[in-house]
């Protein structure tokens, strides 16, 4: 037995030692021990187990072994050091013994220097995995068999929100209880129990989106997890980013960032919006330069600008004109921002365009609006007025100023004078049409009204005003204008006047005509009468009453005839002095004593045209009206001077020819006569006299007369003062001065082609062949309508047939015409006649619409009317026959 | 005394006027228009004409028109109570007319038996000279 345990002793491949008690002596080593520690045997056995420790392991060392007492110990760990110093660990077992009779110990070695090694290794990779763990973007945790929380990552605590020593050691269902019953319970044991990789994700558990996977192994449960609510957000974003700019109404285009030079950066991307807006499919727009969408009236300053901040590389704001597919321009309002990559360089342009072509028109159309009423509003005679109904502010043109002397840069700004301008008796009718016309949704209205002039004094106008309401109907603002209507209204009043005795003209004229038949009779046949009845006192008294009833009926008839310019006139050229003076006693006799009469008369008067009996008549009319209005006495004036009526005054009076005239005034101190007697005044029948004073014809005639002279009456009065009618009468004509006139212009109407003339009056005809040849005319003539025909038979060439309307003979001026028209077509024909044109159309002698000359010509109606004929002739023909 | 023809369309007026004329001594013809005068002026002869100006038919400016064309130098006192054209733009007289046509004379409407007579008197008489 001995010698076994020696063997196994002495051959044990880890070393072994017997080392005493108590002195702590080697008392034997194996060779083992020896080849590991580098001592010889001898050696050994001179030291003890303090020799083979580092020195600061020995007191643990001796406290150890005192303990132990001399029982067996379990494997321990120490540190032993070889004889070249170096230390590594040992396992050592020591069991106790006698040895040679003493208390020993066997112990063996055994190196586990590897070991350890491998196990600071094994440490080492395990803190670098934990490390690594850490690191990962993942959640990680393991799960032991019994679900227990082995390991969890940095990541997993900063998710989950908690440390990981609160975590490692529990149990999972317990640490979560919201996990039990989910997906999570699920499928790991799935996991476990299959052992196969789960994965799913959850939103429910936690609020947020994980996505988990779950690996079993030896263990349990490998288990990562990650938080996907941002990328799924982040996705979620990208999505409606994208739907939103490919759907968006503006234009987006992006673009590469270069070149810059020609051809420019290529488009890399367009959405929806350029395709509708452009017409230009995605595929042709790819690829190219935005610039392909420029055309000629692109705006080259816009252009510019736009190069010059891409290349800086700035953010670019500006408004363009681009062309669609179809060649349509269309503005866009663009904005351009550089995109930057990774890197820090600008990889991309993006273009995001509005279309404002609606607001540019717009924006046209009102700058054009707003210039044409500015222009409208300077130009207009018109006063212009925009009324806020809201603020009742009042903005008025320059008119206002212009027509009634309002300045409105000095007025209030409310509508004040809109309303205080309207003369009294018209305020409030006018105020409740307005207001009537928008409450009741009107949209315009039209009232004339009195509006007082800055003077004082009342213009007639015309309002026109347009409300404008807002979408709810309520009237915001009404604009509109004021015409001044005072002229045209007093014109029309006065043409009114001169229509309604140019009726009763007419009417009187007609009537006469008759009247005066009956009168013949009766006047003839009372004289006859009366001439027989001689002896028979009575008889003779009853046939001479009707005989004077009947004169003064033809005296009513002539007064009638005389105010409807109707009697017939012997105008002459007279001296409107020589006149009035020999009317003097005439007029002081007739005025009587109560009146002074008092006569002006300017030095050269010039001479007057006029029918000096009705003159005469007419101003002692007048001269009766003064006495009359003077009961009391009073003064007469007579003037006469020469007076020019200017071409304004005729625009006033429109039965005035403007030139020269002679002017005879009477006035007197009388009673005067208001604005509406003045109107009435030249009314046959009106009179203010008492019932049987007057007959109301007075200022009738006087009035007939003068405009039958192709005069002018006018009345000034006043109430108290008196009044003074003026008689304008036209100026006898210098022959001289029309004779020039006449030969000027007779030479500008020459011709050379060829004329027939047809008139039975040698007189006539010699002087119109005469006439026609000194214009440069070939004349040929004809005495009748016979001889006429002939001529045109013959081969003879004319390009006008000049003729009378009445002949003697079968063939008149009609039938000759008829037969020209039938020999020679086209031969244009000029009538003449003593009769008027109405008279000889009216009769059926002639159709309405030919040409007429009428008797008696001046020289240069005749050259006028044929030279007119025969071009109206050559120009609707082509040529002359 | 002399043979006087008078035209005239109102039947009042022409007796009228023929009563005057034959109260004067003269013989009197009457006509209706210038038609009826015109052949009246065939079938007879006479030293004065007195014609109406506005008549139906033939009117008074074609009537003395008609007389001169046949050459006949017979005095003619036109008359009427008509003045002017009516409607025209320049009014014609419508006696100017006439005497521009060739009457010799004219007499407004209404007239005496006396101015008639005067007027007669003074176409009958030759020149003063």
């Amino acid at each position: 037995m001995t010698s076994y345990y020696d063997d196994l002793f002495a051959s044990h491949p880890d070393p072994m030692w017997i080392f005493d008690l108590e002195t702590l002596a080697f008392l034997d080593v194996n060779q083992a021990a020896l080849s590991d520690y580098g001592y010889s045997r001898e050696q050994f056995l001179r030291m003890t187990l303090a020799d083979v420790r580092p020195e600061e392991d020995v007191p643990l060392m001796l406290g150890t072994i005192a303990e132990s007492k001399g029982r067996a110990t379990q494997p321990a760990l120490w540190r032993h050091k070889r004889r070249d110093g170096t230390v590594f660990d040992v396992e050592v077992r020591t069991h106790p013994i006698t040895f040679n009779g003493r208390k020993a110990k066997v112990a063996t070695l055994h190196n586990v220097s590897a070991l350890t090694a491998a196990r600071a290794h094994a440490r080492q990779l395990e803190q670098r995995l934990q490390r690594k763990l850490n690191r990962i973007s993942d959640g990680y945790y393991t799960l032991d068999r019994e679900w227990t929380i082995t390991f969890v990552n940095r990541k997993a605590c900063e998710l989950a929100g908690r440390k990981a020593e609160d975590l490692v050691g529990r149990n999972i269902w317990t640490a979560y209880p919201t996990m039990q019953n989910s997906v999570y319970e699920t499928e790991f044991k799935r996991a476990v129990a299959e052992q196969v990789q789960v994965e799913f994700t959850d939103h429910a558990r936690f609020g947020r989106w994980f996505e988990v996977r779950a690996f079993p192994n030896e263990e349990g449960l490998a288990v990562f997890f990650k938080d996907l609510s941002r990328q799924r957000r982040d996705e979620s974003q990208i999505q409606l980013l994208e739907a939103a700019v490919a759907h968006i109404n503006d234009i987006v285009i992006i673009t590469e960032a270069t070149p810059l030079s020609e051809p420019g950066p290529r488009i890399v991307y367009v959405n929806d919006a350029f395709t509708r807006i452009s017409g230009y499919r995605r595929e042709e727009a790819l690829g190219r330069s935005p610039r392909f969408l420029h055309g000629p009236d692109t705006q080259v300053t816009a252009r510019a600008e736009l190069t010059n901040a891409l290349s800086q590389q700035k953010p670019f704001r500006t408004e363009l004109i681009n062309y669609s597919k179809t060649q349509e321009e269309y503005w866009v309002e663009m904005e351009i921002v550089p995109i930057t990559g990774r890197a820090g360089t600008v990889t991309h342009f993006v273009a995001v365009q509005r279309d404002v072509t609606a607001r540019k028109r717009q924006e046209r159309a009102l700058a054009i609006s707003e210039e044409r009423f500015r222009i409208v509003s300077q130009t207009t005679s018109d006063v212009i007025w925009d009324w806020d109904i809201v603020t009742d502010h009042v903005w008025w043109n320059e008119g206002l100023k212009s027509t009634f002397g309002y300045d409105p840069a000095t007025l209030p700004e409310d509508s004040t004078l809109s309303i205080d301008g309207i003369v009294e008796k018209d305020r409030s009718r006018v105020e409740q049409a307005i207001y009537g016309a928008i409450a009741r949704g009107e949209n315009s209205w039209i009232e004339e009204y009195g509006f007082t002039r800055a003077d004082g004094t009342v213009a007639q106008v015309i309002e026109r005003g347009f409300v404008i309401r807002s979408t709810d109907g309520r009237a915001t603002r009404a604009v509109g204008t004021l015409v001044d209507v005072s002229d045209q209204r007093r014109l029309e009043a006065q043409l009114r006047q001169a229509q309604r005795l140019e009726a009763v003209g007419q009417l009187t004229g007609g009537i006469a005509h008759d009247f005066n038949n009956l009168l013949t009779v009766i006047l003839g046949n009372a004289e006859m009468l009366a001439e027989r009845l001689g002896n028979d006192a009575v008889m003779f008294q009853l046939a001479d009453m009707t005989r004077i009833a009947a004169e003064r009926g033809a005296e009513l008839t002539n007064r009638l005839l005389s105010f409807a310019r109707r009697q017939p006139l012997d105008p002459k050229a007279i001296d409107v002095r020589d006149l009035l003076q020999s009317m003097d006693g005439l007029l002081r006799r007739s005025l009587g004593e109560q009146i002074d009469i008092e006569m002006l008369f300017e030095g050269d008067v010039k001479r007057a045209l006029i029918d000096a009996a009705q003159l005469e008549s007419a101003l002692l009319n007048l001269c009766i009206n003064a006495r009359d209005a003077m009961a009391d006495g009073g003064r007469l004036t007579i003037e006469t001077q020469n007076a020019w009526l200017d071409d304004e005054y005729a625009a006033a009076n429109p039965d005035v020819t403007p030139g020269p005239y002679v002017m005879v005034a009477v006035s007197d101190t009388g009673t005067g006569m208001d604005a509406e007697t003045i109107a009435r005044a030249f009314e046959p029948f009106f009179t203010t006299k008492d019932v049987g004073k007057g007959s109301g014809l007075g200022l009738s005639m006087v009035y007939g007369f003068i405009r039958q002279s192709k005069g002018h009456v006018k009345i000034y009065s006043e109430l108290g003062v008196g009044t003074t009618t003026r008689l304008y009468l036209p100026l006898a004509p210098d022959d001289a001065a029309a004779a020039v006139q006449t030969e000027a212009s007779v030479a500008r109407q020459h011709g050379a082609e060829s004329i027939l003339v047809v008139e039975d009056d040698d007189l006539v005809r010699t002087h119109v062949a005469s006439t026609l040849g000194a214009l440069g005319y070939t004349v040929t003539i004809a005495r009748n309508g016979e001889e006429a025909v002939g001529l045109l038979n013959s081969p003879a060439a004319f390009d006008l047939l000049f003729t009378d309307v009445v002949m003697p003979g079968r063939i008149g001026g009609r039938q000759l015409a008829d037969a020209a028209a039938r020999i020679r077509p086209g031969l244009p024909v000029l009538f003449t006649s003593g009769y008027t044109e109405n008279a000889i159309v009216h009769n059926g002698r002639l159709d309405p619409g030919v040409h007429l000359l009428q008797k008696p010509y001046r020289k240069q109606d005749l050259a006028e009317k044929v030279r007119m004929i025969l071009d109206t002739s050559i120009s609707a023909s082509g040529g002359g026959s | 005394m002399a043979a006087i023809l008078v035209v005239d369309d109102d039947e009042l007026v022409n007796t009228t006027v023929r009563l005057q004329l034959e109260a004067a001594g003269h013989t009197v013809n009457a006509a209706r228009h210038g038609g009826e005068g015109l052949k009246a002026l065939d079938r007879n002869t006479f030293d004065l004409v007195i014609s109406d100006i506005l008549m139906p038919e033939v009117e008074g400016f074609e009537f003395i028109r008609a007389i001169r064309g046949r050459g006949l130098s017979i005095p003619i006192i036109a008359i009427t109570g008509g003045t002017f054209w009516a409607g025209t733009k320049r009014d014609l007289d419508l006696l100017d007319i006439s005497v521009k046509l060739g009457a010799t004379t004219m007499v407004r409407k209404p007239f005496t038996g006396r101015q008639l007579l005067a007027a007669v008197e003074s176409c009958l008489r030759p020149p003063a000279n």
